[in-house]
């Protein structure tokens, strides 16, 4: 025991270790705030869609020899700005569309992935994540966009709330509904593209999603609902990168499991207290 | 049934309270002529026309799919027309539709999402607030407990909208149409869903924001229309009106197959023996709406004896 904390007290010297731990709390407060639009509005299957076009942009950065993220960037806020456009179509037609650009992103990744000559380096790492690889750049351009989030968040407030609680009445009140609802569907994006890094494409609605969706038990006020997504996505990813570096197992899949696990505890606690 | 007898009498009595209220207010609260709708390839409007002044009270029955609330949406600007047009106060309704208050058919969206009271009803001040950010003022804040005040949900400001009864939930709703002082209230049945008890203090609401705005609403609930509505509408595709005090039960059934629980209620007995002074005109009129002048005959006539009720 006393070895496993020194080891990890150690572990901080490494400079890796810092930046795993910065990126997960970058992630997590992204995903505080955009979980909870992503769980209150329901749009976990449309997040689902986004993140695995994705996949679509790392193959095509890997084909055509830039950065796999600066692809999947593209893809998922050309995604994003689709969805936006066409979300008046039938409801039922619209799922449809999200399942086929799922696949479709997913496809053209693996095409592509195979047709680009010689080895694909860390293409596992895009779709399962791996935070103790994150470079010093990536949490630079991690802080910048999160900032932008939380600005944007704070500005349009009251637009985002309006709109996402009464999209109609919120229209009546002269608001123009579509650019804020396209302003948090990109927004998404951008969450889902910070989240590759850390959990990797297959994960990334997990922890987009279950931070919020426990947060949504214990609290009935959105803004309050980003604070506590975002204090337990940080618990999440931190637990989940000190046990993956100790046990040495893979860090996305464990952040998950932890979160999962601590969602059906909440729902149990809830269910619990009720009677 | 007669129809196109309309006394000479009748028609100056209309022609004087026209011209009187021209000098209030020269342009109707809300105008709509010819507004035609379709949805996935059905006529769900046609060619209706209406003309509302401001003040008037306006019931809006109709069977179900009759196209009641995309009328009110139409009116909102929510929909846009196919043909034909809907003016607020002579303007388009992206223009003026701040003035108006709106609620929605119950249940039509998320009542779980994590809001308070009080927050759901600001939200109904935003069409009077400008700049990026829409920032609630003070006097947001102070126009929002007045209107919990008036649907007497004060003491729930700051609870969660999810854990309020039906009845509460929907007060609520009210309240975030009335906040910002609307001169046009759209009501969409504000009704169902709510006990008896609650009932009737919603019918002294209604009548008291009767006094204060125009009101227009859908509802199949008589208690309502015999809280002092000015003119009923039928609308089916089609609209139909008619003057309130001389709907008959015949009418309804026959001629615009409007809903059954509309006779059980019993509306027969609202006809016109205690308008003695409207012997001269016709038992009821209703018409296709084609004609605007005899339209307005038949709204000014009805405000007109309204008014003395
Ligand atoms: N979003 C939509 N897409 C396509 N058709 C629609 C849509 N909404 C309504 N309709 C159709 O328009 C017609 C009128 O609907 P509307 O909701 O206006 O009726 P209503 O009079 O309000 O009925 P109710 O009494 O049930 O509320 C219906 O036939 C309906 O099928
Ligand atoms: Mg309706």
């Amino acid at each position: 025991m006393i070895d496993v904390i020194a080891e990890l007290i150690s572990a901080f010297g490494y400079e890796f270790f810092r930046n795993a731990l910065l990126a997960g709390i970058l992630a997590s407060t992204a995903c505080g705030i955009i979980g909870s639009f992503v769980v209150i509005k329901r749009m976990v299957s449309l997040t689902g869609g986004i993140s695995h076009a994705a996949f679509g942009g790392v193959g095509l950065g890997y084909f055509l020899g830039f950065s796999p993220i600066l692809g999947a960037t593209v893809f998922c806020v050309a995604t994003a700005a689709i969805i936006a456009k066409l979300r008046h179509i039938a409801h039922q037609h619209l799922d449809t569309l999200v399942g086929a650009i799922w696949a479709a992103g997913m496809a053209i990744g693996i095409l592509l992935v195979y047709l680009t000559p010689g080895f694909a380096p860390d293409l596992y790492g895009y779709l399962f994540g791996n935070i103790l690889l994150v470079p010093s750049s990536e949490i630079f351009f991690m802080g910048a966009l999160l900032a932008a989030i939380i600005a944007i968040t704070a500005i349009f407030y009251n637009q985002l709330l309006a709109v996402t609680f009464d999209e109609e009445y919120a229209t009546v009140m002269n608001i123009a509904s579509d650019k804020i609802i396209a302003l948090l569907l990109i927004m998404t994006a951008v969450t889902i593209v910070m989240l590759i890094q850390v959990v990797g494409i297959i994960l990334t609605i997990a922890l987009l999603t279950l931070p919020a969706a426990i947060a949504r038990e214990f609290t009935g006020r959105l803004d309050r609902m980003f604070y506590l997504s975002t204090i337990l996505g940080i618990a999440f990813t931190t637990c989940g990168i000190f046990l993956s570096y100790t046990l040495d197992v893979p860090s996305g899949a464990t952040i998950i499991l932890i979160g999962a696990a601590a969602y059906i505890i909440a729902l149990c606690a809830k269910t619990f207290c009720r009677r | 049934m007669p129809q196109e007898k309309s006394g000479t009498e009748y028609d100056d009595a209309a022609r004087n309270s026209r011209q009187s209220r021209q000098n209030i207010a020269s342009v109707p609260a809300i105008e709509i002529k010819d507004l035609t709708i379709h949805r996935e390839g059905q006529t769900v409007l046609d060619k209706v026309s209406l003309k509302i002044e401001e003040g008037q009270s306006y019931a809006i029955i109709g069977p179900n799919g009759g196209g009641k609330t995309t009328l009110l949406k139409s009116i909102l600007g929510l929909i846009k027309p196919d043909s034909g047009f809907v003016k607020i106060y002579g303007e388009s309704p992206a223009v003026n539709r701040y003035m108006l208050g709106y609620v929605p058919q119950f249940h039509t969206f998320d009542f779980s999402y994590p809001i308070s009271v009080r927050d759901m009803v600001l939200t109904g001040r935003l069409g009077h607030i400008k700049g990026i950010r829409r920032r609630y003022s003070d006097e947001d804040r102070r126009c929002a407990e007045e209107a919990m005040k008036t649907l007497g949900i004060l003491h729930l400001a700051d609870r969660t909208l999810s854990d309020l009864s039906g009845g509460e939930q929907q007060r609520a709703i009210i309240a975030r149409a009335i906040v910002g002082n609307p001169k046009v209230l759209l009501l969409d049945e504000p009704t169902v869903y709510v006990d008896s008890p609650t009932e009737e203090k919603f019918h002294d609401i209604l009548v008291e924001l009767h006094k204060k705005m125009t009101v227009i609403m859908v509802t199949h609930d008589i208690g309502v229309i015999s809280s002092g509505v000015d003119v009923i509408a039928c609308l089916n595709v089609k609209m139909f009106t008619h003057y309130s005090a001389e709907i008959t039960s015949d009418m309804i059934l026959n001629t615009y197959k409007c809903p059954v629980d509309l006779i059980a209620h019993g509306l027969a007995h609202r006809v016109l023996h205690d308008h003695s002074a409207l012997e001269s005109v016709p038992e009821h009129e209703h018409e296709e709406d084609t004609e605007i002048s005899d339209r307005d005959k038949i709204r000014c006539g009805c405000t007109e004896h309204g008014g003395g009720q």
